[in-house]
C-alpha cells in the first residue's frame, strides 16, 4: 500500500526517513526535532491557529504550518532559522498581550502550563505589546470545570477535543475575530449543555483558562506528587495519575501512556475520586453488640470471627461457608481471599460479582 | 412530474435566513429545529450563527440603521457629515455611491435603487462581458438567448467534447479574476481528473473588499451569462450542481439570480435533462450573512456547509476536497462570465484583447475614493494606473494630484502617486510588493490623510478577522491600536513604528490565509512611501491634512 | 464456544475496525472511553450497527440501528448465520480448518430465516440481511457487547449464537475483529483470573483437574476439595434453607446490587455470621455481625486486569483512614489466627505466588508492569503479551459452532404485569453509588433515579413527565419519578440501581437465571406502574422518593 511507503526529506540539513500521510510536525518530533506549538493536540485535526510551528519549506514563498502540512518526498525543511525563532517570539509576545498580567493559577497549583513554559523559553514577557485584553471569567457555576477565559488564548484545543474526540459538541468557538470566545450553545453553563464532564478540555488546555475546580485551592504545585495508577470504575482500565498533597487525593489527570485510555477519562475517573478519604469511610472494625454495630479493635473482630467460624466448621464442615470477593479490589486481594476459602477453610464456595 | 431541482446541496444558510425573516430573529427553538432537521449539534449551529454580522440571535441588539464607515466612505472628501454616532456596517460594495446606509434590511447608496441596473462606465472599448449589455436586457431570458445566449452550453452538450473546450480555455490563458490569478483551465482540469462521481461548481459572489464592486453589475445585468458559464463548467468537470455563494449585501442579486434560474429551468435550458439530453445541471443561490472572510474560498465552503467559516488548511485543495469533501471548482463571477465568450470567439481572440505580453482578455476595474467618476470599468488587462484613474475615472476630485492609490481593494497594498505608470496586471504590481487582486483601486487625493486611511483599513481588518490564527486575530487589533495612537485617538505607544513593522511581518508571513497576510499591506505602504507624513503625526502630533483628530493638548 | 471469558481483542484496536457490531451495550454510558474508540472508527469511515431494545446514544453514531425486542437476541444472530450460510458468505477455508459443527449448524439454522426472525425480534428482515452481508464482507468485524447479552436467563446461549457469527466469518484471531465482552468493573477480570470462581482455581484451572489441583496443593501445603463450590445464586438459596451458615463478603454491596433484593435480605438475615469487609458502611454492611474496615483504591498496591486482559499496576497514593488495612493483609492476618502461617510483606509477593502457578500469567511481574500493563496470556518473562487471542488455535483446538434455539425471557409480561423492566447504568454514577454518591457534584448530573418510559405508555397510564410513580413486580415495589423519552420502546421501562437507599431497583428484579453461569436476568422482568395518590404527586423530584426506605423494608 502506498500509504505505508517511506519517503525521504531533509530537516535542518539532516536526511530523515518518514512515511506518507505524516505531517511535518509528526515527522520532526519522530526524529527528535522539537517544534513549539500551542494549539496542537495529536488526537484531533490540526486547526493551525497558533502558527508557532510554522517552518520554512524550500520553494515555498511563505512558511507553512508544520502541524497541518503533510510530508512530500524531497521536502527540505528548516525549523529553527533565526527568522522563524523571532517570528515565534513575536507571536508569543502577542499572545501574552491579550491576557492580564499576574500569576498563573495553573502554574502555581497544578504545574507549569504550556503557555508559560514556552514564554519562559523564548524570553517573552507581557507588556511589550499593549492593548485590549480578550475573554472574561465565566459565570458558569458547574462544580467540575473552572472556566476563566481571561486566561484563554483561543487555541481551540478544547473545542476540537469536545467536538471531534468526545463528540459531545458541548463547547464551540463563538463570535469572531478578537471577540471570538469559547461557549456552550447560547452561552449557557455546562450543566445546561451536552457536556459529559469528561474533563478532556481541562487536560488539553495549555493555560489556566480551564482547570479542575475540585483541585483548585488545595495545594501548591510543589507540594503535589503524582501517582500513576488505574481508574477504579469500569473495565476499560484507563490509566490515570492521582494528584496527592498532604496525604489527600486532590484530583486526577489522565495517563497519556495508557494503552486502553490513551489519555482519555470519563466523568467518573476524572471527577469522582473524592470518595477516597471521604468522611464516611470505615475507620475501625465494628462488631454487632446487642443488635448495634459498635466500634471494636482488630483483635476483638478477629477473635469473634475465629470463634464463630471454628464452631461452624466443626459442626457443619467447610461447605457451610461462602466467600464473595470483589471485582473492585486488587487481583492480589482476590487471590488471597480464594486462597483463604480453599486452603484455610477448605471450601470452593467462592464467587465474585462478575455475574451481577 | 420530474423534479426540476435536485436536492439543494447547501440548505443551512438559506434555512437560517428564512427563519430569521419569518420571526425577525433566531430563537433557541428555531435553531434547535434547524439543528434537528440537518442533523447538526445545536452548539455547532450556534457557533456558526454567532460568526456573521447579519444573523440576529434572541437578545442581540437591533441593527436598525447603520452606515458604512469603511476606508473609502471615511475619506474626508466623501464622508461629508459627521456620522460618528451611527452604527457601522462593513463595506456593502457601494463605494461608487457613498455613503451607503443600511435600513429595513436594504443597503442604499446615495444614487438610489436605480444603481443596481447601472452598467460599468463606457470606456469606448467593445467589452467582453458587457459586450451586449447596452443592446438588450441580459437578465431577461429571451433577450439573452436572442443574442446567442446559452448557445455555447448547447454546442458543448451537442459536441460531447469537454476536453476540447478545456483546451480552448487553456490556450486562452484565462487567469482567475478573484484575486489569486490562478489559471482557470488548470483548476477545472484538476477537478475533472479528481476521483469521485459527485463534484460541485461554486461561484464566489462574495466580493467584500472595500472598493470592490465589480461583481455587482454582472450579477444584476448578466445573470444568465454566469449561469451558462456554470453549466459549462459542470459539463467540463463532471458536476451536476452549481451553487452561487452570494454576499448578504446584494439582496437584489438574489432575486435576479433566482428568477433567472427559474426561467432557465422552466425553459429546460438548465436543470433536469437539459434540452432532453443526458446532461442535468442544477443551480441554487446561497446567501451569506455578512463576513468578509467568506470571500476566501475555503471559508466560503465551510460557510456553505453551515459550519464556522474559518479558512481550511491547504492541501487538500478544493479541487480534490471541496464542498462536503468532494472535488469542487470555486470560481469568481468575473472568471466564469468570460468563459462563454472565449468558447464563442476562440482563444486567439481572447488573447488579443489584453495589453502587453502575457496579459490576456479584459478586466473589470473598480475605482473609488477621491475621483470624479467612481465605478466599474471594463478595460483590457494591463491598462496603466494613469489611464484608468486620469482618463477613465476622470481624475482626482478638484483636479489635484493622486497622492496614493491602493490595489486589490485595500488588500493588495498601497502605492504613492509616483506609480501612475504601473500596469494593472497580475505580474507587474508584484515587483512593488503589491498585487492586482480583485482589480479595485481606491484613490486618495492630496486632501486625504494616508495615516487616517490606513487606520480605517486597520479597523476593517480587525472587524473582519475570523479569529482563527494568532497573527491575524491579535495582530489586527494591535495594528489598529497602534494606528489609533498615531492618529491621536489614544495615547501614542513608544516604538510604534517598530511594532507596526514587526507585527506586520508576522501577519504577512505567518497568517493562515490571505486576509491576515494582506491586512498589514496598506500600513506597510504607508511606512514605505509616506514616512514624512507619518513622522508629522508621530513626532509633531500634527496631521498635515487636518483629518486626524488630535486633541488640543496633544498638538504642542 | 471458543474458550475465554474475556475480550478476544484489544480496546484500542476498535478505532481501526472497519465494522463494529455493538449489541446489548450502552457503551457511551457504561464504557465512555471505549465509546470514544467506536466514535473515532465511525469518523474514520467505519461502519457501526447498533442493536439494542432502547434507542441509546450510540445509535446516533450508527449507520443502522436495529431495535430488537428484549430477549430475542438468539433469533437475530441465528438469522444472520442463516443469511451468511445460505448466501455462502462464510469463510470456507476458516470454517473447514478452525471450526467444528458446521453441518449441524447449517441444518439447524434453516428455519431461522430473516422473515421468521423479523416476527420474533421486530427487526425488519431486510435490515437483518443487510447487516449479515456487511458483517461477512468486512475485512475484519468486531462484535462488542456488555451485560445486555449476558444478563439474561439465556445469557450463555446469547453469547454462543453471537460467537457463531465470528466463527463463520473467520473473525477470530484477526486485528479489528473478535467477540468482545466489555466488562463492567475495574477488576472483574482479575477476580476471575485469581480464581474467585467456585469451579475455577486461579488462571481458569478447573478445580476438578487433578494436575492443577495437585500443583496448588503443593504451593499451599494443603489438600483441596475436587468438587466445585456454589455460586452466589445457589448460596443465597442455601442460606435461606439454613445450609449455608457463614458468609464473608469482601467489597460488595450485594443487597443493593444483586437481583431480587428482598430475597437477598432474607438470606443474609438467616446467616449465623455475616462478615463484611468494605470501605463504607454499605446497605449490606449494615446487616453484618462483623464489619472490617478495608483500605480502598488509592490506598493499596496491587494490580487490576481490565476488559482486554491487561494486567496493570495500581499504586498506593495515600494512607488509609483510621486503622483500615488492605484486604489482603486483613485476610492474611485472619489466616494466621487459623494457623495458616504463610506471611506476605507486599502484594508483589502475592502476585509472584499467583503467577508462577498460573501459565497465562507466568511471564508477568511487577517489574515488567512498571510503565505499562501486559495482556495475558503471557507465559514467559520475555513474552510481550497477547493483543489478539486465537490467532493460531482455540482453547479446544477448534471453535465449535453451536446450534442454539431461541427461547423467550424467563418472566414474560401478562395482564397484571404488562411492562418489561430492564436495568442498567448511567454514565456519571456507578453501581450502588457507594463511590460516585460520595463524590461532590455528581449529584447534579444524576440527582436521583428515573423510570424511563415511552410517551405511548406514559399517555396510556396518564402520567406526566417527572411524576413519581410506584413500580411493582411480583417481588416488591419501589418509587421513582418518571422520565418520558423515546429512548425506551413502548412496553419497556428502564431503571438504574444507583440509588439503593431511595429507589432500590433490585427489589424488583428476578433471580431467575442462566442455568450455566447462574447470572440472573437483570435485563428483563415483568412489572406494572401505579400512580401515587394525588397529594404525593405535587412533591418535587427531590422529595418524591423519600418513602422508599420503607419499601426496602417492606419488600423483605
Amino acid at each position: 500500500m502506498l500509504k505505508e511507503e517511506t519517503l525521504k526529506v531533509v530537516i535542518n540539513g539532516q536526511e530523515v526517513e518518514s512515511s506518507f500521510g505524516k505531517t511535518i510536525l509528526e515527522c520532526a518530533r519522530d526524529s527528535g526535532v522539537d517544534i513549539p506549538t500551542l494549539c496542537f493536540d495529536s488526537r484531533v485535526k490540526a486547526t493551525a491557529a497558533c502558527r508557532l510551528c510554522s517552518v520554512n519549506v524550500k520553494g515555498r514563498r511563505l512558511p507553512v504550518a508544520a502541524c497541518a502540512q503533510k510530508m512530500e518526498p524531497g521536502m527540505e525543511i528548516t525549523t529553527d532559522s533565526s527568522d522563524l525563532e523571532s517570528m515565534r517570539k513575536t507571536i508569543l509576545d502577542l499572545v501574552v498581550s491579550e491576557n492580564p498580567t499576574g500569576e498563573c493559577v495553573r502554574c502555581e497549583e497544578i504545574g507549569p502550563c504550556e503557555l508559560h513554559t514556552l514564554t519562559k523559553r523564548y524570553g517573552s514577557k507581557p507588556g511589550r505589546f499593549h492593548g485590549a485584553l480578550s475573554g472574561e471569567k465565566s459565570k458558569d457555576t458547574n462544580p467540575f470545570i473552572f472556566r476563566d477565559y481571561s486566561q484563554c488564548i483561543l487555541c481551540y484545543r478544547c473545542t476540537s477535543v469536545c467536538g471531534e474526540l468526545e463528540q459531545a459538541h458541548a463547547i464551540v468557538p463563538a463570535g469572531r475575530g478578537f471577540g471570538s470566545r469559547i461557549a456552550a450553545a447560547f452561552d449557557s453553563g455546562l450543566l445546561d449543555s451536552s457536556c459529559t464532564f469528561c474533563g478532556q478540555c481541562i487536560q488539553t488546555c495549555p493555560t489556566g483558562a480551564l482547570m479542575d475546580r475540585k483541585m483548585l485551592g488545595q495545594a501548591k504545585a510543589s507540594e503535589v506528587t503524582k501517582v500513576k495508577t488505574v481508574c477504579p470504575y469500569c473495565g476499560t482500565g484507563c490509566g490515570l495519575n492521582l494528584h496527592v498533597a498532604n496525604n489527600k487525593v486532590i484530583g486526577t489527570t489522565p495517563d497519556w501512556d495508557s494503552p486502553s485510555g490513551e489519555g482519555s477519562l470519563c466523568v467518573k475517573g476524572q471527577f469522582a475520586t473524592d470518595f477516597v478519604g471521604h468522611k464516611d469511610r470505615l475507620k475501625t472494625p465494628l462488631i454487632r453488640r446487642n443488635g448495634v454495630l459498635t466500634e471494636a479493635t482488630w483483635d476483638e473482630a478477629y477473635d469473634l470471627i475465629v470463634e464463630k467460624f471454628t464452631q461452624i466448621k466443626e459442626e457443619s464442615g467447610p461447605n457451610a461457608f461462602t466467600f464473595w470477593t470483589s471485582a473492585r479490589a486488587t487481583t492480589e486481594s482476590n487471590y488471597i481471599m480464594q486462597k483463604f476459602a480453599r486452603a484455610v477453610i477448605g471450601t470452593n464456595n467462592v464467587d465474585n460479582c462478575s455475574r451481577t | 412530474m420530474t423534479a426540476k431541482k435536485g436536492v439543494e446541496p447547501t440548505p443551512i444558510l438559506n434555512a437560517l435566513h428564512s427563519m430569521q425573516e419569518k420571526e425577525g430573529k433566531l430563537t433557541r427553538a428555531s435553531l434547535e429545529e434547524i439543528a434537528k432537521a440537518h442533523n447538526m449539534p445545536i452548539a455547532n449551529i450556534f457557533d456558526a450563527v454567532t460568526f456573521y454580522h447579519y444573523f440576529k440571535l434572541d437578545g442581540d441588539s437591533d441593527k436598525k440603521s447603520a452606515i458604512c464607515k469603511g476606508p473609502v466612505c471615511s475619506l474626508p472628501g466623501i464622508k461629508g457629515q459627521d456620522l460618528a454616532d451611527m452604527r457601522s456596517i462593513s463595506c456593502p460594495g457601494l463605494c461608487d455611491s457613498p455613503v451607503p446606509i443600511f435600513a429595513d434590511g436594504e443597503f442604499r447608496g446615495t444614487k438610489g435603487v436605480d444603481q443596481v441596473f447601472e452598467l460599468p462606465h463606457d470606456t469606448g472599448t467593445k467589452g467582453v462581458i458587457f459586450r451586449d449589455s447596452r443592446k438588450r436586457k441580459g437578465w431577461i431570458l429571451d433577450e439573452y438567448i436572442k443574442f446567442g445566449g446559452y448557445g455555447q452550453l448547447q454546442s458543448l452538450i451537442n459536441d460531447q467534447n469537454p476536453e476540447k473546450a478545456l483546451g480552448v480555455l487553456k490556450e486562452s490563458g484565462l487567469l482567475g479574476r478573484g484575486g489569486a490569478g490562478f489559471p482557470l483551465a488548470l483548476k477545472w482540469g484538476a477537478v475533472r481528473n479528481a476521483e469521485g462521481s459527485e463534484k460541485y461548481i461554486v461561484c464566489n459572489a462574495d466580493e467584500g473588499e472595500p472598493g470592490t464592486l465589480k461583481d455587482r453589475p454582472m450579477l444584476h445585468l448578466e445573470p444568465h451569462l454566469l449561469l451558462e458559464a456554470m453549466a459549462i463548467a459542470g459539463f467540463i468537470v463532471g458536476a451536476s450542481h452549481g451553487i452561487i455563494y452570494l454576499r448578504y449585501e446584494y439582496p437584489l442579486a438574489q432575486n435576479i439570480l433566482n428568477k433567472a434560474i427559474e426561467a432557465a429551468e422552466d425553459a429546460n435550458i438548465l436543470g433536469n435533462n437539459i434540452n432532453n439530453t443526458d446532461y442535468s445541471f442544477y443551480l441554487s443561490v446561497s446567501r451569506g450573512s455578512g463576513a468578509y472572510i467568506c470571500g476566501e474560498e475555503t471559508s466560503l465552503l465551510n460557510s456553505l456547509e453551515g459550519k464556522r467559516p474559518w479558512p481550511r488548511e491547504r492541501p487538500p485543495f478544493p479541487t480534490t476536497s471541496g464542498l462536503w469533501g468532494k472535488p469542487t471548482a470555486v470560481n469568481n463571477v468575473e472568471t466564469l462570465s468570460v468563459v462563454p465568450r472565449i468558447l464563442e470567439n476562440g482563444a486567439k481572440w481572447f488573447q488579443s484583447v489584453g495589453l502587453g505580453e502575457g496579459n490576456f482578455g479584459s478586466k473589470l476595474y473598480s475605482v473609488s475614493g477621491d475621483v470624479n467618476r467612481p465605478g466599474n470599468f471594463e478595460l483590457p488587462l494591463g491598462v496603466t494606473v494613469r489611464e484608468l484613474i486620469l482618463n477613465h475615472a476622470g481624475g482626482v476630485v478638484g483636479g489635484g494630484k493622486v497622492k496614493a492609490f491602493t490595489l486589490g481593494g485595500i488588500s493588495g497594498g498601497m502605492l504613492s502617486g509616483d506609480f501612475l505608470d504601473l500596469t494593472l496586471d497580475f505580474k507587474k504590481p508584484q515587483e512593488y510588493d503589491t498585487f492586482l487582486g480583485s482589480g479595485a483601486l481606491v484613490v486618495l487625493g492630496e486632501d486625504s490623510c494616508v495615516v487616517d486611511f490606513a487606520r480605517s483599513c486597520a479597523v476593517f481588518f480587525e472587524d473582519e478577522s475570523c479569529g482563527k490564527c494568532y497573527p491575524c486575530r491579535i495582530g489586527a487589533v494591535r495594528m489598529r491600536e497602534l494606528m489609533d495612537g498615531i492618529s491621536g485617538d489614544s495615547s501614542l505607544i513608544p516604538d510604534t513604528l517598530d511594532h507596526i513593522k514587526e507585527i506586520g511581518d508576522v501577519m504577512t508571513t505567518a497568517s493562515a490565509c490571505g486576509l491576515g497576510q494582506s491586512a498589514p499591506k496598506v500600513l506597510q505602504g504607508m511606512v514605505k512611501y509616506f514616512s514624512e507624513e507619518l513622522d508629522f503625526h508621530i513626532t509633531k502630533r500634527v496631521c498635515p491634512t487636518n483629518v486626524c483628530g488630535f486633541d488640543a493638548n496633544n498638538t504642542s | 464456544m471458543v474458550g475465554r471469558g474475556a475480550m478476544s481483542n484489544s480496546i484500542a484496536e476498535l478505532k481501526e475496525s472497519p465494522f463494529i457490531l455493538a449489541t446489548g451495550t450502552n457503551t457511551t454510558e457504561t464504557h465512555p472511553v471505549i465509546a470514544l474508540k467506536v466514535k473515532k472508527a465511525v469518523s474514520n469511515g467505519s461502519k457501526l450497527v447498533v442493536i439494542d431494545p432502547r434507542r441509546i446514544e450510540l445509535a446516533n453514531f450508527s449507520h443502522r440501528y436495529m431495535q430488537i425486542k428484549i430477549g430475542t437476541d438468539i433469533a437475530l444472530y441465528n438469522a444472520m448465520s442463516n443469511v451468511i450460510i445460505n448466501e455462502e458468505l462464510y469463510d470456507k477455508e476458516y470454517v473447514a480448518e478452525r471450526t467444528g459443527g458446521f453441518e449441524e449448524l447449517k441444518h439447524f439454522i434453516r428455519e431461522y430465516t430473516p422473515q421468521y426472525a423479523e416476527q420474533i425480534t421486530g427487526i425488519p428482515s431486510e435490515d437483518i440481511i443487510a447487516t449479515a452481508r456487511e458483517y461477512a464482507a468486512a475485512d475484519s468485524a468486531s462484535i462488542i457487547y456488555t451485560v445486555g447479552i449476558t444478563e439474561h436467563s439465556c445469557g450463555v446461549h446469547n453469547v454462543q449464537s453471537l460467537t457463531n457469527l465470528a466463527l463463520l466469518t473467520g473473525n477470530f484471531g484477526v486485528t479489528g475483529g473478535g467477540v468482545n465482552p466489555l466488562r463492567g468493573q475495574n477488576n472483574v477480570q482479575g477476580a476471575g483470573d485469581a480464581g474467585c470462581l467456585p469451579n475455577n482455581l486461579p488462571g481458569y484451572q478447573r478445580v476438578g483437574d487433578d494436575a492443577a489441583r495437585a500443583n496448588w496443593e503443593k504451593e499451599w501445603g494443603v489438600t483441596l476439595d475436587p468438587n466445585p463450590g456454589v455460586t452466589k445464586v445457589t448460596a443465597i438459596d442455601d442460606m435461606i434453607l439454613g445450609r449455608m451458615r457463614a458468609l464473608y463478603i469482601m467489597g460488595e454491596n450485594s443487597l443493593a446490587s444483586d437481583a431480587n433484593a428482598g430475597k437477598t435480605r432474607k438470606a443474609l438475615e438467616a446467616l449465623e455470621i455475616l462478615v463484611v469487609q468494605d470501605i463504607f458502611l454499605t446497605q449490606t454492611a449494615e446487616l453484618a455481625d462483623v464489619v472490617l474496615p478495608a483500605a480502598g483504591f488509592g490506598e493499596v498496591d496491587g494490580t487490576f486486569a481490565n476488559s482486554e486482559r491487561r494486567v496493570q499496576r495500581v499504586r498506593k497514593a495515600v494512607n488509609p483512614p483510621g486503622v483500615a488495612k488492605p484486604d489482603w493483609q486483613i485476610i492474611s492476618e485472619l489466616g494466621e489466627r487459623f494457623g495458616y502461617k504463610k506471611k506476605f510483606n507486599h502484594p508483589a509477593e502475592i502476585w509472584d505466588e499467583l503467577a508462577r502457578n498460573t501459565p497465562i500469567l507466568a511471564g508477568i511481574s511487577y517489574d515488567r508492569l512498571d510503565f505499562q500493563g501486559i495482556q495475558w496470556p503471557c507465559p514467559t518473562s520475555d513474552h510481550p503479551g497477547t493483543a489478539v487471542l486465537h490467532t493460531d488455535n482455540f482453547e479446544s483446538e477448534k471453535g465449535y459452532l453451536m446450534p442454539i434455539p431461541h427461547v423467550g425471557i424467563a418472566e414474560p409480561t401478562d395482564e397484571e404485569y404488562p411492562l418489561i423492566l430492564t436495568t442498567g447504568r448511567r454514565r456519571a454514577t456507578y453501581h450502588t453509588g457507594t463511590q460516585t454518591g460520595r463524590s461532590a457534584g455528581i449529584e447534579l448530573l444524576v440527582p436521583h433515579e428515573w423510570v424511563e418510559i415511552n410517551p405511548e405508555d406514559a399517555d396510556e397510564l396518564k402520567l406526566d413527565d417527572g411524576e413519581v410513580v410506584s413500580v411493582i413486580s411480583r417481588r416488591g415495589r419501589v418509587q421513582s419519578p418518571i422520565m418520558i423519552t423515546e429512548k425506551s420502546p413502548p412496553g419497556v421501562i428502564f431503571m438504574s440501581f444507583h440509588f439503593p437507599n431511595e429507589t432500590p431497583t433490585n427489589v424488583l428484579t428476578t433471580d431467575l437465571h442462566d442455568p450455566i453461569t447462574e447470572t440472573p436476568e437483570f435485563k428483563a422482568c415483568a412489572v406494572k406502574i401505579e400512580k401515587i395518590a394525588q397529594h404525593h404527586k405535587n412533591q418535587s423530584d427531590k422529595n418524591g422518593t423519600q418513602n422508599t426506605n420503607q419499601s426496602l423494608k417492606m419488600a423483605g
